[in-house]
């Protein structure tokens, strides 16, 4: 085997492994997403014993932002591209045509996140549709 | 005799203001809101921050604290605080990712750590230090608060945690220290400095040669890969899954966070106008007792050398008087233990609430850690293999 080659099937496995992990870590977040839409205690209505369900996870210790000017504006909350300060509000189950994930690239895996998060069904439904043109489900 | 009453007298007044006298606790009701820098930052320039699980200062638990502090529960809020430090930085908008780092196994361009010195509801002190990757320490500093009542008016809560203004000041520190003291060449070699040590983790035989530490043992960057080597390449896929592994721990801790809120929060409160209550109760049993021995001290004087029948009554009714001081003294430390018992139920109740989920959370962060580190370990031995069959190419 020549060194291109041997780069290649290395390569290869190495994809492999990244399916792997990525799978480990959807069944994670999906598993984590199930648990959070069961326990949706904890932020929301504080002190009178309820609790709302979904909502950004730090509705209630969201602080107060300031200017570094000093003139205060009232709360101002600069969104990050993070997973955590992104809504995290109620998970939408796929359509039927939609497989486990397990195998799912980043991007793919990435689209159904978007996709089971979203609210507008409209949208949710293009997203979907997006990932089934985008893993090749739609030309099965 | 006349000196001796007199003596007696404002020994006996002394005794009844020191009895009298009350302990004053300043309590902060200003707000301290997060500074969001007007600046605008170039994406390259903004640093990473890790924050690594709290440690519970346990070890440091001063000796009068020890009966009404509960251990398991401090270890609860070491994940509980480390969280809510994280998501205060975060939503500064001042830093790039900003993740709770349990094992702390990934480099990150900063470092924050800290100990919880006290946690009752009523006060909370954090001793936090900082760090870049390079491994220069920026600063340690405590901050303590004491808030008042109204923090947890449901109002407030449904707002801010009850301690908010502490992390909002952490998030103030780290901010003013980065723009007074962090040039935007040292946060490019602060960011370097994070991306080869990762890169040296998964393939040492290739990134020792660019990193290396100076005489003080920190690290500094040798010289550059170039910008299309292969394995590089490789290990920017990497570092793009390591920092959705971090996500994903960061999700386990949001979870938790939302799980141990309201019976976190409930025994704060609680928790709150006990140690206000035992606080003020030990304070007077304290002040009983000693003005009460004042008085018995005196009167047993005055009593002793007293010259005529009506001084001698007098002190007499002084001892009289320390004894019941003395007496309602003990009886305050009698009473003080029904609020210590109480505290220590309080703490028990949500002891047996939140450990569950502090071992689910535990266990969860070990398992998913030890499934990754099994991946990273074969990734570490492709990326060998691929580098000794690339170097034979050439």
């Amino acid at each position: 085997m020549t060194s291109a080659e041997r780069t290649r099937v290395l390569d290869e496995q190495l994809r492999k492994g990244y399916e792997v992990f990525d799978g480990i870590i959807l069944d994670e977040r999906e598993r984590n997403q199930t648990d959070r839409n069961a326990n949706p205690g904890g932020f929301g209505r504080v002190g009178d014993g309820s609790s709302e369900s979904g909502g950004s996870a730090g509705a209630a210790g969201r602080p107060q932002t300031l200017p570094a000017n000093g003139s205060a504006t009232g709360p101002q909350v600069i969104a990050q591209s993070s997973t955590s300060a992104a809504p995290s509000g109620a998970s939408f189950p796929p359509p039927d045509d939609i497989p486990s994930g397990r195998d799912d690239d980043v991007v793919a895996r990435q689209l159904r996140e978007a996709a089971t998060k979203e609210p507008d069904p409209e949208l949710r439904e293009a997203l979907w549709e997006e990932y089934r043109n985008y893993t090749g489900i739609s030309e099965q | 005799m006349k000196r001796l009453s007199r003596h007696f007298i404002s020994v006996l007044m002394l005794a009844v203001f020191v009895s009298s006298c009350a302990s004053h606790v300043v309590k902060s009701t200003t707000y301290t809101p997060v500074i969001v820098d007007t600046e605008i930052i170039p994406e390259e320039l903004l640093l990473d921050v890790g924050v690594a699980i709290f440690d519970p200062g346990i070890d440091e638990i001063e000796k009068s604290e020890e009966e009404t502090t509960n251990s398991q529960i401090r270890v609860a809020e070491s994940n509980f605080v480390s969280f809510l430090v994280s998501e205060t930085l975060q939503r500064s908008g001042n830093w790039g990712v900003v993740r709770v780092l349990p094992a702390n196994s990934s480099p990150m361009d900063v470092m924050l750590s800290g100990t919880i010195l006290q946690s009752n509801g009523e006060a909370m002190t954090i001793r936090v230090n900082v760090k870049d990757s390079t491994g220069r320490k920026w600063y340690t500093r405590e901050y303590h608060e004491v808030i008042s009542q109204f923090s947890y008016d449901p109002s407030q809560r449904k707002m801010n945690d009850p301690f908010q203004v502490i992390y909002n000041k952490i998030a103030n520190d780290l901010l003013a220290y980065r723009k007074g003291n962090i040039s935007e060449n040292r946060i490019t070699d602060i960011r370097t400095v994070s991306e080869l040590l990762f890169a040296q983790r998964f393939a040492p035989q290739v990134f020792e040669q660019y990193i290396g530490q100076d005489r003080n043992g920190y690290y500094q960057v040798s010289r550059l890969p170039a910008d299309n080597d292969p394995i590089l390449l490789r290990i920017q896929d990497i570092r793009e899954r390591d920092f959705m592994f971090i996500d994903t721990v960061q999700d386990y801790y949001e979870t938790y966070n939302r799980q141990m809120r309201l019976p976190y929060d409930s025994w704060r409160e609680q928790s709150y106008y006990e140690t206000i209550t035992l606080r003020e109760i030990k304070a007077s049993s304290r002040r009983r007792l000693i003005a009460g021995t004042a008085a018995v001290v005196g009167g047993i004087a005055v009593a002793a050398n007293a010259g005529s029948y009506a001084a001698q009554s007098g002190g007499f009714a002084g001892v009289g008087a320390g004894a019941y001081l003395i007496k309602s003294g003990f009886e305050k430390r009698a009473e003080a233990q029904i609020h210590v018992a109480a505290l220590e139920e309080l703490g028990l109740s949500l002891e047996n609430e939140v450990a569950p989920k502090v071992i689910n959370l535990e266990d969860r962060t070990v398992t998913l850690t030890g499934n990754v580190e099994e991946q990273y370990s074969q990734w570490k031995e492709i990326l060998a293999d691929l580098y000794v069959a690339e170097v034979g190419e050439q």
